[in-house]
Protein backbone atom coordinates (compact mmCIF):
# COMPACT_ATOMS: atom_id res chain seq x y z
CA UNK A 1 0.00 0.00 0.00
CA UNK A 2 1.31 3.49 -1.05
CA UNK A 3 0.62 5.30 2.05
CA UNK A 4 0.92 9.15 2.25
CA UNK A 5 2.51 10.97 5.58
CA UNK A 6 -0.04 13.14 6.92
CA UNK A 7 1.65 16.34 6.15
CA UNK A 8 1.02 15.78 2.79
CA UNK A 9 -2.27 15.51 2.42
CA UNK A 10 -4.53 18.06 0.55
CA UNK A 11 -7.94 16.81 2.67
CA UNK A 12 -9.29 14.96 5.02
CA UNK A 13 -9.96 12.22 2.82
CA UNK A 14 -10.25 10.03 5.42
CA UNK A 15 -12.78 11.84 7.45
CA UNK A 16 -14.19 12.37 4.44
CA UNK A 17 -15.18 8.80 4.05
CA UNK A 18 -16.54 8.94 7.48
CA UNK A 19 -18.96 11.34 7.64
CA UNK A 20 -16.24 12.86 10.13
CA UNK A 21 -16.38 16.65 8.67
CA UNK A 22 -18.79 19.75 9.59
CA UNK A 23 -20.90 20.96 6.49
CA UNK A 24 -17.79 23.33 5.76
CA UNK A 25 -15.52 20.73 6.09
CA UNK A 26 -17.37 18.89 3.85
CA UNK A 27 -18.27 20.93 1.14
CA UNK A 28 -14.65 22.13 0.92
CA UNK A 29 -13.36 18.75 0.93
CA UNK A 30 -15.31 17.77 -2.02
CA UNK A 31 -15.22 20.71 -3.92
CA UNK A 32 -11.20 19.75 -3.43
CA UNK A 33 -12.06 16.46 -4.76
CA UNK A 34 -12.75 17.35 -8.23
CA UNK A 35 -9.42 18.92 -8.65
CA UNK A 36 -7.24 16.46 -7.29
CA UNK A 37 -7.08 13.04 -8.55
CA UNK A 38 -4.38 12.24 -5.66
CA UNK A 39 -7.38 12.85 -3.09
CA UNK A 40 -9.96 11.51 -5.16
CA UNK A 41 -7.97 7.53 -5.58
CA UNK A 42 -7.23 8.34 -1.41
CA UNK A 43 -11.16 9.22 -0.63
CA UNK A 44 -12.11 5.96 -2.93
CA UNK A 45 -10.03 3.70 -0.97
CA UNK A 46 -11.14 5.18 1.86
CA UNK A 47 -14.39 4.83 1.18
CA UNK A 48 -13.94 1.49 0.72
CA UNK A 49 -12.73 0.64 4.28
CA UNK A 50 -15.84 2.73 5.79
CA UNK A 51 -17.73 0.43 3.45
CA UNK A 52 -16.70 -2.74 5.44
CA UNK A 53 -16.90 -1.31 8.65
CA UNK A 54 -20.62 -0.71 7.13
CA UNK A 55 -20.85 -3.83 6.71
CA UNK A 56 -19.34 -4.99 10.06
CA UNK A 57 -22.45 -4.41 12.26
CA UNK A 58 -24.77 -7.10 13.49
CA UNK A 59 -26.66 -7.87 10.23
CA UNK A 60 -30.87 -7.60 10.59
CA UNK A 61 -34.19 -8.11 8.46
CA UNK A 62 -35.64 -5.48 6.81
CA UNK A 63 -39.41 -5.53 7.87
CA UNK A 64 -42.12 -7.31 5.42
CA UNK A 65 -43.43 -4.64 3.62
CA UNK A 66 -40.84 -2.18 3.09
CA UNK A 67 -39.96 -2.93 -0.13
CA UNK A 68 -43.20 -2.93 -1.27
CA UNK A 69 -43.83 0.91 0.55
CA UNK A 70 -40.18 1.72 -0.79
CA UNK A 71 -41.54 0.98 -4.82
CA UNK A 72 -45.07 2.15 -3.66
CA UNK A 73 -43.21 5.49 -3.09
CA UNK A 74 -41.13 5.49 -5.71
CA UNK A 75 -43.34 5.23 -8.60
CA UNK A 76 -45.96 6.92 -7.06
CA UNK A 77 -43.78 9.98 -6.86
CA UNK A 78 -43.32 12.42 -9.63
CA UNK A 79 -40.53 12.16 -11.94
CA UNK A 80 -37.46 14.91 -10.86
CA UNK A 81 -37.96 18.26 -13.04
CA UNK A 82 -36.46 17.60 -16.64
CA UNK A 83 -37.05 14.13 -16.55
CA UNK A 84 -40.25 12.51 -18.02
CA UNK A 85 -41.43 9.27 -16.13
CA UNK A 86 -42.82 6.70 -19.21
CA UNK A 87 -46.00 5.54 -19.53
CA UNK A 88 -45.05 2.15 -19.46
CA UNK A 89 -44.77 2.09 -16.07
CA UNK A 90 -48.68 2.40 -14.77
CA UNK A 91 -48.65 -1.12 -13.92
CA UNK A 92 -45.09 -1.54 -12.80
CA UNK A 93 -44.85 -0.66 -9.16
CA UNK A 94 -47.66 -3.26 -8.89
CA UNK A 95 -45.00 -5.73 -10.67
CA UNK A 96 -42.55 -4.62 -8.71
CA UNK A 97 -44.27 -4.81 -5.66
CA UNK A 98 -45.25 -8.43 -6.74
CA UNK A 99 -41.16 -9.57 -7.01
CA UNK A 100 -40.31 -7.81 -4.27
CA UNK A 101 -43.09 -9.41 -1.80
CA UNK A 102 -42.08 -12.77 -3.67
CA UNK A 103 -38.49 -12.61 -3.37
CA UNK A 104 -38.23 -10.96 0.25
CA UNK A 105 -41.81 -12.69 1.06
CA UNK A 106 -41.61 -15.99 -0.13
CA UNK A 107 -37.43 -17.01 -1.20
CA UNK A 108 -36.44 -15.98 2.36
CA UNK A 109 -39.09 -17.25 4.65
CA UNK A 110 -40.49 -19.64 2.54
CA UNK A 111 -37.08 -21.30 2.09
CA UNK A 112 -36.41 -20.50 6.06
CA UNK A 113 -39.25 -22.53 6.95
CA UNK A 114 -38.47 -25.38 4.19
CA UNK A 115 -34.97 -25.82 6.35
CA UNK A 116 -36.48 -25.25 9.40
CA UNK A 117 -39.84 -27.65 9.20
CA UNK A 118 -38.86 -30.62 7.06
CA UNK A 119 -41.95 -32.84 7.64
CA UNK A 120 -43.44 -30.00 5.47
CA UNK A 121 -40.80 -29.99 2.68
CA UNK A 122 -43.07 -31.51 0.18
CA UNK A 123 -46.20 -29.23 0.44
CA UNK A 124 -44.03 -25.96 0.70
CA UNK A 125 -41.97 -27.06 -2.29
CA UNK A 126 -45.01 -27.19 -4.24
CA UNK A 127 -45.98 -24.53 -3.24
CA UNK A 128 -43.00 -22.24 -3.75
CA UNK A 129 -42.86 -23.80 -7.15
CA UNK A 130 -46.05 -22.39 -8.01
CA UNK A 131 -44.95 -18.91 -6.70
CA UNK A 132 -41.92 -19.08 -8.77
CA UNK A 133 -44.35 -19.86 -11.72
CA UNK A 134 -46.55 -16.82 -11.02
CA UNK A 135 -42.70 -14.40 -10.84
CA UNK A 136 -42.35 -15.34 -14.15
CA UNK A 137 -45.78 -14.04 -15.31
CA UNK A 138 -43.88 -10.73 -14.33
CA UNK A 139 -40.98 -10.87 -17.02
CA UNK A 140 -40.83 -8.77 -20.08
CA UNK A 141 -42.69 -11.12 -22.59
CA UNK A 142 -44.58 -12.98 -20.61
CA UNK A 143 -47.84 -13.22 -19.45
CA UNK A 144 -50.50 -10.55 -19.50
CA UNK A 145 -51.68 -7.58 -17.17
CA UNK A 146 -55.36 -6.99 -16.89
CA UNK A 147 -56.05 -3.87 -15.19
CA UNK A 148 -58.76 -4.10 -11.93
CA UNK A 149 -60.77 -1.15 -10.78
CA UNK A 150 -62.08 -0.32 -7.17
CA UNK A 151 -66.17 -0.26 -7.55
CA UNK A 152 -68.27 2.24 -5.28
CA UNK A 153 -67.23 0.71 -2.05
CA UNK A 154 -63.43 1.21 -2.96
CA UNK A 155 -63.28 4.09 -5.40
CA UNK A 156 -59.59 4.37 -5.10
CA UNK A 157 -58.48 1.12 -5.36
CA UNK A 158 -56.13 -0.29 -8.17
CA UNK A 159 -54.70 -3.57 -9.25
CA UNK A 160 -53.87 -6.00 -11.83
CA UNK A 161 -53.89 -9.84 -12.51
CA UNK A 162 -51.02 -11.08 -14.08
CA UNK A 163 -51.08 -14.61 -15.88
CA UNK A 164 -50.84 -16.53 -19.02
CA UNK A 165 -54.01 -17.32 -20.34
CA UNK A 166 -53.04 -20.76 -21.11
CA UNK A 167 -52.33 -21.43 -17.93
CA UNK A 168 -53.69 -21.94 -14.41
CA UNK A 169 -51.51 -19.89 -12.00
CA UNK A 170 -51.64 -15.67 -11.95
CA UNK A 171 -50.91 -13.53 -9.34
CA UNK A 172 -53.12 -10.67 -8.24
CA UNK A 173 -51.78 -7.55 -7.09
CA UNK A 174 -54.41 -4.75 -5.66
CA UNK A 175 -53.24 -1.25 -3.77
CA UNK A 176 -55.55 1.14 -1.78
CA UNK A 177 -57.96 -1.07 -1.08
CA UNK A 178 -59.67 -0.37 2.58
CA UNK A 179 -59.41 -3.29 5.35
CA UNK A 180 -61.58 -5.91 4.51
CA UNK A 181 -64.85 -4.87 7.42
CA UNK A 182 -64.31 -6.45 11.17
CA UNK A 183 -64.11 -10.57 11.07
CA UNK A 184 -64.10 -10.34 7.20
CA UNK A 185 -61.24 -11.54 4.53
CA UNK A 186 -61.24 -10.75 0.76
CA UNK A 187 -61.61 -13.39 -1.35
CA UNK A 188 -60.94 -13.49 -5.23
CA UNK A 189 -64.10 -14.81 -7.77
CA UNK A 190 -63.17 -16.24 -11.48
CA UNK A 191 -66.26 -16.23 -13.52
CA UNK A 192 -67.52 -18.19 -15.94
CA UNK A 193 -70.04 -17.48 -17.90
CA UNK A 194 -71.85 -16.51 -14.81
CA UNK A 195 -70.65 -19.24 -12.68
CA UNK A 196 -68.09 -18.15 -9.80
CA UNK A 197 -65.39 -19.99 -8.54
CA UNK A 198 -62.87 -18.96 -5.83
CA UNK A 199 -59.15 -18.01 -6.61
CA UNK A 200 -58.14 -17.69 -2.85
CA UNK A 201 -58.61 -15.43 0.24
CA UNK A 202 -56.76 -12.52 1.30
CA UNK A 203 -56.41 -9.41 3.25
CA UNK A 204 -54.32 -6.44 2.65
CA UNK A 205 -51.93 -4.61 4.66
CA UNK A 206 -52.20 -1.04 6.43
CA UNK A 207 -51.65 0.61 2.90
CA UNK A 208 -53.94 -1.55 1.65
CA UNK A 209 -51.45 -3.29 -0.75
CA UNK A 210 -51.81 -7.51 -1.23
CA UNK A 211 -50.45 -9.89 -3.34
CA UNK A 212 -52.30 -13.06 -4.14
CA UNK A 213 -51.06 -16.06 -6.02
CA UNK A 214 -54.28 -17.12 -7.76
CA UNK A 215 -54.20 -20.92 -8.73
CA UNK A 216 -57.57 -21.45 -11.14
CA UNK A 217 -59.41 -24.89 -11.44
CA UNK A 218 -59.37 -24.38 -15.14
CA UNK A 219 -56.97 -22.57 -17.22
CA UNK A 220 -57.26 -18.57 -17.07
CA UNK A 221 -58.24 -18.40 -20.97
CA UNK A 222 -61.60 -19.60 -19.63
CA UNK A 223 -62.98 -16.91 -17.43
CA UNK A 224 -64.26 -13.72 -18.87
CA UNK A 225 -63.82 -11.60 -15.38
CA UNK A 226 -62.64 -11.31 -11.86
CA UNK A 227 -64.24 -9.65 -8.85
CA UNK A 228 -63.49 -9.61 -5.21
CA UNK A 229 -66.02 -9.31 -2.10
CA UNK A 230 -65.42 -9.45 1.49
CA UNK A 231 -66.83 -12.65 2.88
CA UNK A 232 -65.95 -14.71 6.51
CA UNK A 233 -62.73 -15.76 7.09
CA UNK A 234 -62.42 -19.37 5.17
CA UNK A 235 -64.35 -18.29 2.23
CA UNK A 236 -67.71 -18.58 1.08
CA UNK A 237 -68.78 -20.97 -2.00
CA UNK A 238 -70.32 -17.57 -3.33
CA UNK A 239 -69.98 -13.93 -3.20
CA UNK A 240 -72.22 -12.69 -0.47
CA UNK A 241 -71.22 -8.64 -0.56
CA UNK A 242 -70.80 -6.43 -2.82
CA UNK A 243 -67.78 -5.91 -5.44
CA UNK A 244 -64.42 -4.05 -4.33
CA UNK A 245 -62.87 -4.16 -7.01
CA UNK A 246 -62.77 -6.41 -10.15
CA UNK A 247 -61.77 -6.53 -14.04
CA UNK A 248 -62.34 -7.92 -17.59
CA UNK A 249 -60.05 -11.02 -18.39
CA UNK B 1 -14.47 -7.24 -12.36
CA UNK B 2 -16.74 -9.65 -10.71
CA UNK B 3 -20.04 -11.06 -11.15
CA UNK B 4 -21.52 -9.37 -7.99
CA UNK B 5 -20.37 -5.36 -9.29
CA UNK B 6 -21.21 -6.13 -12.73
CA UNK B 7 -24.98 -6.96 -12.01
CA UNK B 8 -25.08 -4.26 -9.63
CA UNK B 9 -23.32 -1.73 -12.75
CA UNK B 10 -25.90 -3.27 -15.23
CA UNK B 11 -29.17 -2.58 -12.70
CA UNK B 12 -27.95 0.74 -11.87
CA UNK B 13 -27.95 1.23 -15.56
CA UNK B 14 -31.30 0.16 -15.88
CA UNK B 15 -32.36 2.54 -13.32
CA UNK B 16 -31.21 5.71 -15.01
CA UNK B 17 -34.19 4.26 -17.76
CA UNK B 18 -36.66 3.53 -15.21
CA UNK B 19 -37.06 0.01 -14.77
CA UNK B 20 -38.63 -0.28 -11.78
CA UNK B 21 -38.18 -3.75 -11.40
CA UNK B 22 -34.30 -3.13 -11.10
CA UNK B 23 -35.35 -1.15 -8.24
CA UNK B 24 -36.57 -4.21 -6.24
CA UNK B 25 -33.55 -5.86 -7.53
CA UNK B 26 -31.40 -3.35 -6.08
CA UNK B 27 -33.09 -3.49 -3.14
CA UNK B 28 -33.57 -7.29 -2.32
CA UNK B 29 -29.56 -7.47 -2.89
CA UNK B 30 -28.96 -4.46 -0.33
CA UNK B 31 -31.33 -3.67 1.87
CA UNK B 32 -30.15 -5.75 4.54
CA UNK B 33 -26.69 -4.20 4.85
CA UNK B 34 -28.37 -0.45 4.37
CA UNK B 35 -30.86 -1.60 7.16
CA UNK B 36 -28.26 -3.19 9.25
CA UNK B 37 -26.16 -0.30 9.39
CA UNK B 38 -28.96 2.14 9.61
CA UNK B 39 -30.62 0.03 12.86
CA UNK B 40 -26.61 0.15 14.52
CA UNK B 41 -26.54 3.76 13.75
CA UNK B 42 -29.73 4.93 14.72
CA UNK B 43 -30.97 2.29 17.39
CA UNK B 44 -34.52 2.16 16.45
CA UNK B 45 -36.32 0.41 13.84
CA UNK B 46 -38.93 2.99 12.73
CA UNK B 47 -35.90 5.56 12.00
CA UNK B 48 -33.94 2.72 10.21
CA UNK B 49 -37.30 1.99 8.28
CA UNK B 50 -37.69 5.64 6.91
CA UNK B 51 -33.42 6.04 6.20
CA UNK B 52 -33.76 2.50 4.31
CA UNK B 53 -36.83 4.14 1.97
CA UNK B 54 -35.20 7.52 1.69
CA UNK B 55 -32.19 6.10 0.16
CA UNK B 56 -33.77 3.50 -1.86
CA UNK B 57 -35.92 6.53 -3.24
CA UNK B 58 -32.53 8.87 -3.80
CA UNK B 59 -31.57 5.84 -5.57
CA UNK B 60 -34.26 5.83 -8.05
CA UNK B 61 -34.69 9.82 -8.23
CA UNK B 62 -30.90 10.10 -9.15
CA UNK B 63 -29.53 7.27 -10.59
CA UNK B 64 -26.97 9.76 -12.43
CA UNK B 65 -25.00 10.22 -9.12
CA UNK B 66 -23.54 7.04 -9.11
CA UNK B 67 -20.46 6.80 -11.26
CA UNK B 68 -19.16 3.50 -11.72
CA UNK B 69 -15.42 4.68 -12.54
CA UNK B 70 -15.46 5.94 -8.94
CA UNK B 71 -16.42 2.81 -7.08
CA UNK B 72 -19.04 -0.16 -6.67
CA UNK B 73 -22.26 0.68 -6.45
CA UNK B 74 -22.45 -0.81 -2.81
CA UNK B 75 -19.72 1.22 -1.61
CA UNK B 76 -21.69 4.43 -3.16
CA UNK B 77 -25.22 3.21 -1.64
CA UNK B 78 -23.49 2.57 1.72
CA UNK B 79 -22.16 5.97 1.94
CA UNK B 80 -25.49 7.74 1.21
CA UNK B 81 -27.10 5.62 3.34
CA UNK B 82 -24.33 6.59 6.23
CA UNK B 83 -24.23 9.91 5.18
CA UNK B 84 -28.52 10.29 5.83
CA UNK B 85 -27.62 8.81 8.87
CA UNK B 86 -25.04 11.05 10.36
CA UNK B 87 -27.64 13.44 9.22
CA UNK B 88 -30.37 12.44 11.19
CA UNK B 89 -28.09 11.62 14.43
CA UNK B 90 -26.26 15.47 14.46
CA UNK B 91 -30.16 17.04 14.28
CA UNK B 92 -31.11 14.97 17.29
CA UNK B 93 -28.02 15.55 19.07
CA UNK B 94 -29.09 19.12 18.61
CA UNK B 95 -32.96 18.27 19.37
CA UNK B 96 -32.04 16.13 22.32
CA UNK B 97 -28.12 16.91 23.29
CA UNK B 98 -28.68 14.76 26.46
CA UNK B 99 -29.29 11.89 24.11
CA UNK B 100 -25.57 11.75 22.92
CA UNK B 101 -24.47 8.45 21.99
CA UNK B 102 -27.49 7.08 23.15
CA UNK B 103 -27.78 3.90 20.91
CA UNK B 104 -30.46 1.22 21.63
CA UNK B 105 -28.79 -2.81 21.73
CA UNK B 106 -30.30 -4.76 18.62
CA UNK B 107 -32.56 -7.51 19.95
CA UNK B 108 -31.35 -11.08 19.09
CA UNK B 109 -34.71 -11.55 17.07
CA UNK B 110 -33.99 -8.51 14.67
CA UNK B 111 -30.24 -10.70 14.08
CA UNK B 112 -30.59 -12.40 10.25
CA UNK B 113 -30.97 -15.65 11.25
CA UNK B 114 -29.51 -16.86 7.72
CA UNK B 115 -26.35 -15.01 7.34
CA UNK B 116 -24.00 -15.87 4.91
CA UNK B 117 -21.43 -17.58 6.17
CA UNK B 118 -18.87 -15.69 4.26
CA UNK B 119 -20.40 -12.71 5.14
CA UNK B 120 -19.92 -13.91 8.87
CA UNK B 121 -16.06 -13.96 8.07
CA UNK B 122 -15.79 -10.55 6.47
CA UNK B 123 -17.63 -9.18 9.61
CA UNK B 124 -15.25 -10.98 11.88
CA UNK B 125 -12.20 -10.18 10.13
CA UNK B 126 -13.13 -6.27 10.31
CA UNK B 127 -13.97 -6.84 14.04
CA UNK B 128 -10.81 -8.17 14.62
CA UNK B 129 -8.88 -5.14 12.55
CA UNK B 130 -10.41 -3.01 14.60
CA UNK B 131 -9.55 -4.64 17.66
CA UNK B 132 -6.03 -4.47 16.86
CA UNK B 133 -5.64 -0.78 16.26
CA UNK B 134 -4.80 1.25 19.77
CA UNK B 135 -7.95 2.33 21.94
CA UNK B 136 -7.86 5.97 21.03
CA UNK B 137 -7.68 5.29 17.38
CA UNK B 138 -10.26 2.96 17.73
CA UNK B 139 -12.63 4.66 19.92
CA UNK B 140 -12.36 7.50 17.25
CA UNK B 141 -13.01 6.01 14.11
CA UNK B 142 -16.11 4.38 16.14
CA UNK B 143 -17.60 7.74 17.72
CA UNK B 144 -16.98 9.24 14.15
CA UNK B 145 -18.32 6.42 11.99
CA UNK B 146 -21.19 5.13 14.04
CA UNK B 147 -22.13 7.97 15.95
CA UNK B 148 -21.88 10.51 13.50
CA UNK B 149 -19.16 13.05 15.46
CA UNK B 150 -17.13 15.02 13.48
CA UNK B 151 -13.53 15.18 14.18
CA UNK B 152 -14.27 18.46 16.65
CA UNK B 153 -16.46 17.05 18.27
CA UNK B 154 -14.84 13.47 19.21
CA UNK B 155 -11.98 15.81 20.29
CA UNK B 156 -14.38 17.65 22.71
CA UNK B 157 -15.92 14.54 23.90
CA UNK B 158 -12.73 12.76 24.60
CA UNK B 159 -11.06 15.88 25.72
CA UNK B 160 -8.26 15.73 22.95
CA UNK B 161 -7.05 17.99 20.96
CA UNK B 162 -8.25 18.14 18.03
CA UNK B 163 -4.84 17.71 16.04
CA UNK B 164 -4.68 14.55 17.65
CA UNK B 165 -7.51 13.04 17.31
CA UNK B 166 -7.60 13.81 13.32
CA UNK B 167 -4.16 12.18 12.98
CA UNK B 168 -5.87 9.39 14.89
CA UNK B 169 -8.64 8.96 12.51
CA UNK B 170 -6.21 9.08 9.20
CA UNK B 171 -3.88 6.36 10.34
CA UNK B 172 -6.43 4.18 12.04
CA UNK B 173 -8.33 4.12 8.66
CA UNK B 174 -4.36 3.43 6.73
CA UNK B 175 -4.24 0.61 9.13
CA UNK B 176 -7.34 -0.43 8.58
CA UNK B 177 -6.90 -0.57 5.09
CA UNK B 178 -3.69 -2.37 5.17
CA UNK B 179 -4.88 -4.66 7.56
CA UNK B 180 -7.60 -5.62 5.56
CA UNK B 181 -6.00 -4.99 2.41
CA UNK B 182 -7.14 -8.55 0.93
CA UNK B 183 -10.70 -7.50 1.04
CA UNK B 184 -9.89 -3.91 -0.06
CA UNK B 185 -8.25 -5.00 -3.20
CA UNK B 186 -11.22 -7.52 -4.15
CA UNK B 187 -13.76 -4.96 -3.98
CA UNK B 188 -11.16 -2.70 -5.70
CA UNK B 189 -10.34 -4.93 -8.32
CA UNK B 190 -14.12 -6.57 -8.67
Amino acid sequence: MNMRPAEETCVDAEALALDALDDAERAAALAHLDACDDCRARYAAAREVAALLARSVPQAVPPPGLGTRVLAQALAAPAPAGRSAPARIAWSWLAAAAVLVAVLGWNVTLQAQLRAQAEQTEDLATRLTTQEAALRLLAPGSGVARPLVGSDVAPRAQGALYLDPQGTTGLLVVRDLPAPPPGKVYQLWLIHDGQRASGGLFTVDERGVAVLVVQAPQPLRTYQAVGVTAEPPGGSPGPTGPRVIGGQL
Amino acid sequence: MNQARRQDEELAARLAARDALALTELYQRHSRAVYSLALRMLGDREAADELVQDVFLRVWHHPERYLADRGRFVTWLLSVAHHRAVDLLRRRRVQRPTADGDVAELSADSVAPDDAVADAEERRAVRDALATLPEGQRRSLELAYFEGLTQSEIAARLGEPLGTIKTRIRLGMLKLREQLRGLVREYEAG
